[in-house]
């Protein structure tokens, strides 16, 4: 197996097709792994990440287009504006087939256009066109502009909008007009290099190494992900905000900025009451057997408005995070996230942020424009999605993300965020995994790199307390190895609710002709995320960004389930560099050597 | 009689007919708390969290005691008091 590399320059305007060698694709697969072996080995340290300088790779797997489960999707790796570290973010939509069946696997962006273009690729061909019409205009109106402009109804794009293109911070590139490459800022990078979107066509067959052991294969898996009670029955029901009454009844549902873990009217933004009010059909992305996405509709003044969600992470962010229980608020604020190309979970984070400072008295009215800027109010979260793409008043200070916005006006300590990115929807006091997950996620607050939720809190795929830290270490790393694998095979991560680590070998050993045990498997994850660590150490990160904010780790959570509980990270962490060969958050050359990273 | 309130979510809503029950009863024990809604309220529901195999609660379903899972505190043996929150989920898992 080997990947197929279109490499774009956008300063001299040509394009070169390069190939990744057997060995080299074997050891990093493709999706988040080649990526951060290309940024790795091409990247000089310490580049500014909005300079011609980075790098935006584009990235499919060999999964990506098969009929492997959930294989709809792509990865974005860069050099992450907000963070400074690895920035890289993972998208569901039809992009990434449609990459591979135009002959592709991965794109790698360079150097900056004088002026704003779109790539067309069509087959394997590509042209450059101009995006000046474009520039200015949110992502639906230029997915709609391009295809009446190419003629080809069935383009798939990944663009970004005013965000991106004003070098938002937490600016997203958007897919099918509502799937996100929402975090770490992707969006801006793209936008720093002018490139409004790529366009992206093709007619071709992906190969499959052995298309027999794939069907016999994905005969049980089917089976296993229908049969499964949350692959098979609470997502495609009740969408990912099922989860809103399940995290918030355990008292850990982060609310008004992280300041408690119990959110009383929770229930009028879960998965159920959407179900009642806004749902107008369940959505699966390309090849997808679950179909957790949501097609929604607000028809009530004033948040009319259509599109696909509101996911659980946007349900909080827009939601409990700001104290907001307003669903149709939420829904239109989240359709302008999409539209305008923001991550809506660092973009409510940095909200919440805002109202405490604006309580604290830090932040002066007259900078706000008229805007009330409290905990609870509605029509905040929906305003200042505009202001913020577009730089204007106050969105300008948003823009920054929470972690700029709380330093300039003197609280640090206000910003929930780990290594520069936003926290997700889950409070970590009463998840005590999670909060080492989080300190210890390569590209800072993410609840993806080890979803600790699943045996903390779901159960699967056994029970753990979550109120312990006794051998959560060796779980985090686990979780964090197959993940690793997840987005560089790219397949969507709710596929491990049902398949283990076995059937994913198997199934990558169909698609790629490789004769891989699990402890293969998870060898593989385990180099990419210990060369993703690599690359932040490169970058200045070590022991001390793997942490939480002094909130987590020192306020005792107020009330609930929870209550007068913290996170006790210093009693996993060095467990953690342990179970990973790390010294201090960097990995040890024994362990290097053994991952054959030397 | 101790009172208790008993919340239910997802596809259990639909199954059921109700979101909250608030309850008077003289249940000592969640176990206990389960056949006395069955015999009283809704015939339904034992069944649709307790396998009738193994007694056992059916696979990823969760009860949380005053946001506790059971398993965590005596399982369907344990302790309730006047004022406890009884909440049932079944398997849900999102993003």
């Amino acid at each position: 197996m080997k990947l197929n590399v279109l490499r774009v320059n956008l300063t001299k305007r040509r394009t070169k097709k390069e190939i990744v060698d057997e060995k080299t694709t074997e050891k990093f697969v493709g999706g988040r792994g080649i990526g951060v072996k290309i940024l790795y080995d091409e990247l000089k340290p310490k580049i500014n990440p909005l300079s011609s300088e980075n790098k935006l790779i584009f990235a499919t797997g060999p999964a990506t287009g098969t009929a492997f489960p959930a294989s709809g999707r792509f990865h974005v790796i860069t050099k992450s504006p907000l963070t400074g570290g690895i920035g890289d973010s993972n998208c569901g939509g039809d992009f990434g087939p449609e990459l591979r069946f135009a002959g592709l696997d991965v794109v790698i962006v360079e150097g900056a256009a004088e002026r704003p273009v779109y790539l067309w690729i069509k087959d394997g061909e590509v042209k450059f066109r101009g995006a000046k019409k474009y520039w200015g205009k949110g992502v639906w109106d230029t997915e709609d502009g391009i295809r009446e402009e190419l003629k080809d109804p069935k383009i798939r794009f990944a663009s970004i909008g005013p965000a991106g293109e004003n070098l938002v911070l937490t600016a997203a590139i958007i897919n099918d007009k509502h799937r996100a490459a929402g975090r770490t800022g992707v969006g801006a990078v793209m936008g720093s290099k002018k490139l409004k979107a790529i366009a992206v066509r093709g007619t071709g067959e992906v190969p499959v190494a052995d298309p027999d052991g794939l069907r016999n294969v994905m005969k049980d898996s089917l089976k296993l992900i229908k049969e499964n009670g949350v692959t098979g029955e609470g997502l495609p029901t009740y969408g990912t905000a099922v989860l809103v009454n399940v995290i918030n009844k355990h008292g850990a549902y982060p609310t008004r900025n992280f300041q408690t873990g119990v959110f009383p009217t929770a229930d009028k933004t879960s998965g159920e009451t959407m179900t009642k009010t806004i749902l107008v059909d369940k959505k699966a992305c390309w090849g997808c057997p679950i179909a957790c996405g949501r097609v929604s509709r607000v028809t009530t003044p004033p948040y009319q408005t259509d599109g696909e969600g509101p996911e659980y992470e946007t349900t909080w962010s827009l939601g409990a995070a700001c104290g907001i229980d307003d669903l149709n608020a939420i829904t239109k604020a989240h359709n302008v996230c999409d539209e305008l190309g923001i991550d809506p979970i660092s973009y409510g984070s940095t909200v919440a942020c805002a109202m405490e400072l604006y309580e604290m008295g830090k932040i002066p009215k007259e900078k706000l424009g008229g805007l009330e800027l409290k905990f609870g109010n509605p029509q905040a979260i929906v305003e200042l999605a505009w202001r913020t793409a577009y730089r204007s008043g106050f969105g300008d200070d948003i823009a920054l993300g929470s972690k700029r916005l709380a330093e300039k006006y003197g609280a640090p300590e206000v910003a929930m965020h780990s290594k520069g990115l936003e926290l997700p929807a889950y409070d970590p006091r009463g998840i005590q995994g999670h909060g080492l997950a989080y300190a210890t996620s390569n590209r800072g607050g993410c609840h993806l790199r080890a979803y600790m939720i699943a045996p903390e809190i779901v159960g699967m795929p056994e029970k753990l307390d979550p109120f312990k830290t006794e051998g959560k270490a060796a779980w985090v790393k686990t979780f964090q190895d197959i993940f690793s694998m997840c987005d560089s095979l790219v397949v969507c991560k709710f596929l491990t609710f049902a398949l283990n680590a076995d059937y994913l070998t198997k199934l990558t050993n169909a698609v790629t002709g490789w004769n891989w045990s699990t402890e293969d498997f998870l060898r593989t994850g385990d180099r990419i995320y210990t060369l993703e660590r690599m690359f932040i150490n490169r970058e200045g990160f070590g022991r001390k960004d793997d942490t939480l904010p002094v909130r987590l780790l020192k306020t005792p959570m107020p009330e609930g389930p929870c209550k007068g509980l913290v996170v006790k990270l210093d009693e996993m962490l060095d467990d953690y560099y342990a179970v990973r060969g790390w010294k201090d958050g960097k990995p040890t050359r024994k362990k290097l050597k053994e991952l054959d990273l030397v | 009689m101790p009172k208790i309130s008993v919340q239910v979510f997802a596809s259990l809503r639909e199954a059921l007919g109700f979101n909250v029950l608030e309850v008077e009863t003289p249940a000592t024990t969640l176990i206990q708390l389960i056949d006395f809604i069955s015999n009283k309220y809704e015939p339904k529901f034992k069944d649709l969290i307790i396998n009738s195999e193994t007694k056992e609660l059916r696979k990823y379903h969760k009860i949380l005691i005053n946001g506790r899972d059971i398993d965590f505190l005596d399982k369907l043996s344990t302790k309730l008091k006047d004022g406890d929150e009884v909440v049932i989920f079944p398997p849900a898992g999102g993003g």
